[in-house]
């Protein structure tokens, strides 16, 4: 009596049937009989079950637990101790278990600070690591930069933004790593340029009043003969003629 | 190959689900379409002759092989290599089998030793490559695309009448 294909098959769950591989031949052979147009009621249900049928022929080569146990023992990772044990040979002992995963996690943790007599330490989560990588101040959220950023301000005086940064540092012992430092670093070498540009600003302002005082005792045309000779003629001074001796 | 007269075969059943088959041969030569025509006027010929409903038709060219090498010894028909397609067509497959498979094709190490089909030999992949130059297809038309699994099914280890294959 011919059948009808399954009403709702695409929607329908699947089962794992376990099949000993020296019997896989002899099973999947039978499933000949629904490949027949003469068991399905319709052209459509013999069409839809050919192909459904050749979907299980096609998978049956999938060896289901053995590759199931094999990817989660992959995944999990085998213990060093067991690494020389044929892989055919090994237990499920010989990996590591959900639980070692997690405490290899716990122990990558870092301790912030150890608590009240290391009854509840603090670790660093990502975030702190993060920030530390970026030089930040965890307790202010500010960041290095940020703060000499502040100390380069105009009108901050070069010796004020070393103490500044000297201090920075010291804040910065508890929660600075290497990017921290390298942070810090690259902080130095900005504050070494603005100590260079004060020096060039004062340089700049130096000149500018000398500049002033000269035109002031000479004019702004610079003279022919000198200011000495001006104030003292022609003749030249000696140990007899001298200003000091005329003021005597 | 010896060619043998061609014929239509007729199937027919009654009203108890009683099958019966008969040949009709029509002359040598005749085009697959001409030989329909005629099954088609044969079948109307035969339904106020029969009381049976005629369910199945084929239109087969006979041969004989006359000249092929004696069979392996050893070697069992019902032992098939199955070849399992995809096709140009989404969800729509082929199946291809092959009777009497030589145990030499299979694999012989691996957790599939024995059941699984080597495709990397000359001959499997000799013949898995006519099957995938666009010329066959599957039972429903969609050309015969990419092989996706070999491996030996005992088939005909249960009974399955001619009628069903």
């Amino acid at each position: 009596m011919p059948y009808s294909f399954p009403i709702g098959f695409a929607e329908s769950g699947c089962v794992l049937v376990p099949v000993r591989t020296a019997l896989l031949p002899y099973v999947a052979g039978a499933l000949r009989q629904l490949e027949a147009r003469e068991f399905w009621e319709s052209e459509a249900d013999y069409q839809a079950a050919y192909n459904a049928v050749a979907e299980i022929e096609a998978s049956m080569l999938n060896s289901c637990m053995t590759d199931l146990i094999d990817e989660l023992r992959a995944a999990r990772g085998v213990r060093p101790e067991f690494a020389s044990v044929d892989p055919t040979l090994r237990t499920a002992d010989m990996f590591y278990s959900l639980a070692d995963l997690l405490q290899s996690q716990l122990d990558a943790r870092g301790v912030l600070s150890s608590g009240w007599f290391g009854a509840d330490p603090q670790y660093a989560t990502s975030a702190d690591v993060v920030r530390a990588m970026q030089g930040s101040d965890k307790t202010e959220g500010s960041g290095i930069l940020d703060n000499v950023k502040g100390l380069l301000s105009s009108g901050t005086q070069a010796e004020d933004i070393a103490t500044n940064i000297a201090s920075l540092l010291g804040n910065e012992v508890g929660t600075i790593v290497q990017g921290g430092l390298l942070t810090t670093l690259i902080a130095l070498n900005a504050a070494n340029l603005a100590l260079q540009t004060a020096q060039a600003r004062n340089q700049a302002v130096n000149t500018d009043q000398f500049t002033k005082i000269i035109h002031a005792l000479r004019g702004v045309v610079e003279p022919g003969d000198s200011i000495l000779a001006a104030l003292r003629g022609g003749d030249e001074a000696n140990s007899t003629r001298n200003v000091v001796d005329l003021l005597k | 190959m010896i060619q043998q007269q061609p014929y239509v075969w007729l199937q027919f059943r009654d009203d108890s689900e009683s099958l019966a088959t008969q040949q009709y041969h029509i002359r040598r030569g005749t085009q697959p379409t001409i030989a329909q025509q005629a099954a088609s006027t044969l079948r109307g010929l035969l339904r106020p002759v029969s009381g049976c409903r005629i369910i199945t038709q084929s239109y087969i060219l006979p041969g004989i092989e006359l000249a092929t090498p004696d069979p392996l010894a050893g070697v069992i028909a019902q032992r098939h290599a199955v070849f399992v397609f995809s096709t140009t067509e989404p969800d729509q497959y082929a199946i291809i089998a092959v009777p009497g498979l030589r145990d030499d094709l299979l694999l012989q190490t691996g957790p599939f030793a024995g059941l699984a089909i080597d495709t990397t030999l000359p001959a499997v992949a000799a013949f898995v490559l006519e099957l995938t130059n666009g010329s066959w297809v599957n039972k429903f038309g969609y050309t015969i695309l990419t092989l996706e699994a070999a491996y030996l099914q005992v088939r005909d280890a249960v009974f399955v009448p001619d009628w069903l294959c």
